[in-house]
């Protein structure tokens, strides 16, 4: 093999500010040579990829989050100073990226980057904006450092700015000296230390010194003794690194403010005001939000349907024909009902999955999103939710599971994590055949004031959800505690058209995360669930043992005799203060595969052979009658009480599934499940009683 | 000049002034990394409609959101 095993490899990190259009050129230097991976303790995405450079030469490339400096203040925003103080494997060379049009400001990190003593290119992105003019022989000149123009949308410039990784990563251009100019205290406290810190530049002593209280790699002895004698110098973080910001500034603004000339405005200034008096206005602007809302809410809801129509009736095909051509058996269950019922789960959500985030990352890309979140801040942080929150919470209505993978970009660790405990609330469209198939029983046909009773009865059971996910989120905000301070401070970037390759790789690498990332948990449960459904230990099942193994045809049990039927039965004196039999307990325990599977399992109960024949199954439903009362089930009373169950329960193993893989932890989809599912209980119970 | 300083969340729309400085050093810290020192120019661009976020532009160079009390922070010339 040519190409050297990876701990040879070279680490290139490409590094700058939010919106310098670093993950553009990411994508373009990288192509389809890029994994995503996490940071550990946070769930901010760690996306790596094979850059080559050249036939015999290729190296990782690293594109570490957007960030502002190297004074982080969120848990998240460690993650870039982590990167260069904590990580054993140190950068070989770090290409930085400024977007032109806003060079002034985003130079900062470059200078501290550069004093950290690593090797730094600049890559000057979006230079074929119209009306930016620059030298970049002067930039090249002050700083000491290659100034490569380019632009990652078109790929200008990308040639010579590989070349100048290549030159780079032979002939290194760090110096020793810093370009930051110490405080007589800042220095004696670093060369205090010295070699204790192990980091060979002063500035990353320095640094160390800033963060040392939450960097991992010191031990304990340094640490108290970085606390002890910074308090005895009184040494003034907050005020150093002020200092520290403000002589940067002042060192490169006038040689900033000479070498770039820009067109008054030019790059996109104009139109983008011209835009933001309507987006922006204060009505009319929230008008168009929900508009937007709107059209992704439809798409999600709608224009998947074709797709997951597919996806669902292929594999249904591919059941059908592995039965016609394997004789029957258990093992041929397994593969049918078991297996392929749970792919199925899997690949039914990737429509809705990629139909989102498409249309949000278009929001995104153009820059809409930025203001949008500006837009709700206020309302949204009243109930401890985020601007973003929105998108999740309208996306909810589709389904919960891209919704919750939206939330992603949520900065606020306590934001998101409410965000995503309380979208689940929100009606998914997997309710709508429950909600359809029972409200017929709980409200007859007729109409109030002009309106359809059962319509109204409907937008009621969707407007319950909402109220809980807000009071939820209220609640929520109240308990979690956070040590994060929360901030709005946010740039809103100029109108930019979005660029095609960059939604590709994010609907791509969304899907990929969803399927290996919650696809696993799902199919367990699957398998599970089919286990439970279709054996029993009743004596219909009475096969000697080792006999039950062998694939000859063995008669399944109906469903009351399976285990699901008896844990139905099982919980029947639990539910019953609800109103709940056991038919529906069995039909609670088998929606836990997807909330849907209520009317399939109805079916079941009542031997109906097509699932799809929904007035059969109301028939049924409505004549049956409790054996020793001889009343019918389907009261108004049990009707409202499981309507209401179904709208608060947490009965969707593929949103914990979800949930599970975005906190990181089993411990938020089991509270999450805790909530919800008291909660329904609790409602349901006073409703029931209420009612009957 | 002369009259009591104010703050940045007291301009009015499409009101220019200048930073002075900064109340708060961790909003300052971050505010100065974003671009916004002080003797930078700024001008609010919009009030949405609770008045609770505060929309300015810096340098007339790029925008910025604000949170009232995040802006309350920011000190600037008087009138």
């Amino acid at each position: 093999m040519s190409i050297p095993p990876k701990a040879e490899q070279k680490l290139v990190i490409l590094a700058g500010n939010p919106n310098s259009g670093k993950s553009t050129l990411f994508n373009q230097l990288t192509g389809l040579n890029q994994r995503v991976g996490n940071y550990p303790g946070v769930t901010v995405d760690r996306k790596t990829g094979t850059l080559h450079l050249s036939a015999e030469q290729e190296v990782t490339l690293l594109d570490l989050p957007g960030a502002y400096s190297m004074y982080p203040s969120s848990k998240d925003e460690r993650i870039v100073v982590r990167q260069f103080l904590e990580e054993k494997k140190q950068p070989d060379l770090i290409v930085y990226v400024a977007d032109v049009s806003q060079l002034e400001k985003q130079i900062l990190m470059l200078t501290q980057l550069k004093d950290l003593g690593y090797p730094v290119i600049l890559a000057l992105n979006m230079v074929d904006m119209p009306g930016v003019t620059i030298h970049a022989d002067q930039l090249e000149e002050h700083f000491k450092i290659p100034v490569v123009p380019i632009s990652g949308k078109t790929g200008i410039g990308v040639m010579a700015l590989k070349l100048q990784i290549v030159h780079l990563l032979s002939h290194p251009n760090n110096t020793e000296d810093s370009y930051y100019k110490f405080s007589l205290q800042e220095k004696q406290l670093t060369e205090y230390f010295g070699d204790k810190i192990p980091f060979p530049s002063a500035y990353g002593k320095l640094l160390t010194l800033h963060h040392f209280e939450w960097l991992d790699h010191l031990g304990e002895e340094l640490k108290s003794e970085i606390r002890s004698k910074t308090i005895g110098e009184r040494f003034n973080s907050i005020q150093s690194q002020i200092s520290e910001t403000l002589s940067r500034y002042s060192r490169f603004t006038p040689i900033i403010r000479k070498a770039l000339h820009l067109d008054e405005g030019g790059a996109g200034m104009k139109i983008t005001d011209r835009i933001d008096q309507w987006v922006m206005h204060p009505v009319l602007g929230v008008i168009f939000f929900f508009l937007i809302m709107l059209l992704i809410f439809q798409a999600i809801f709608a224009w998947a349907a074709g797709p997951m129509d597919f996806i669902e009736s292929t594999m249904g095909q591919l059941g059908a024909l592995i039965r016609g051509t394997v004789p029957a058996g258990w093992i041929t269950d397994l593969v049918c009902d078991g297996l392929l019922a749970g792919l199925t789960g899997i690949l039914v959500f990737i429509p809705q999955i990629a139909i989102l985030f498409f249309l949000i990352g278009i929001l995104e890309e153009i820059g809409y999103m930025a203001r949008a979140v500006s837009m709700f801040d206020v309302m949204m942080r009243r109930i401890g939710l985020n601007g973003r929150s929105i998108v999740a919470l309208v996306s909810g209505g589709a389904c919960a599971i891209p919704a919750i993978m939206s939330t992603r970009n949520i900065s606020n660790w306590k934001e998101r994590l409410i965000t995503i405990m309380v979208t689940p609330f929100i009606s998914c469209s997997a309710r709508i055949p429950v909600y359809a198939i029972l409200i017929g029983f709980a409200v007859p046909q007729g109409r109030i004031l002009g309106f359809e009773q059962q319509g109204l009865a409907l937008m009621g059971l969707y407007g319950i959800g909402i109220v809980a996910a807000l009071v939820a989120a209220y609640v929520l905000k109240q308990i979690i505690k956070s040590e994060d301070r929360s901030f709005l401070m946010m740039e809103l970037p100029i109108y930019r058209p979005p660029v095609p390759k960059n939604l590709f790789f994010l609907v791509f690498e969304k899907t990929k995360s969803f399927v290996l990332g919650a696809g696993k948990i799902i199919l367990i449960i699957s398998l599970v669930l089919w286990f439970l459904a279709s054996f029993g230990p009743g004596p219909s099942t009475s096969n000697p043992a080792g006999e039950s193994l062998s694939t000859e045809t063995r008669q399944r049990p109906p469903l009351e005799e399976s285990y699901a039927g008896i844990l139905g039965k099982t919980i029947e004196p639990v539910i019953r203060p609800l109103g709940f039999d056991w038919k529906i307990g069995i039909a609670l325990i088998c929606s836990f595969a997807a909330r849907e599977v209520f009317v399939g399992t109805m079916a079941t109960i009542y031997s109906i052979d097509d699932d799809s024949d929904v007035t059969s199954i109301r028939t049924h439903m409505a004549q049956d009658r409790n054996p020793k009362t001889g009343l019918l089930i389907y009261t108004a009373a049990t009707t409202w009480s499981l309507l209401i169950f179904y709208v608060f329960a947490m009965q969707c193993m593929s949103t914990l599934a979800i949930v599970k893989r975005e906190t990181k932890s089993w411990k938020w989809p089991i509270i999450q499940f805790v909530m919800m599912t008291s909660l329904a209980y609790l409602g349901s119970f006073v409703v029931y009683q209420l009612l009957s | 000049m002369g009259s009591a300083l104010r703050n940045a969340s007291e301009l009015h729309p499409n009101e220019t002034s200048h930073i002075i400085r900064f109340e708060d050093m961790i909003i300052a810290g971050k505010l100065m990394a974003m671009g916004i020192l002080p003797h930078a120019q700024i001008e609010m661009v919009r009030r949405n409609a609770l008045g609770q976020t505060l929309i300015y532009r810096i340098n007339s160079r790029f925008k910025i959101a604000l949170r009232k009390d995040e802006a309350q922070t920011i000190i600037i010339q008087g009138l």
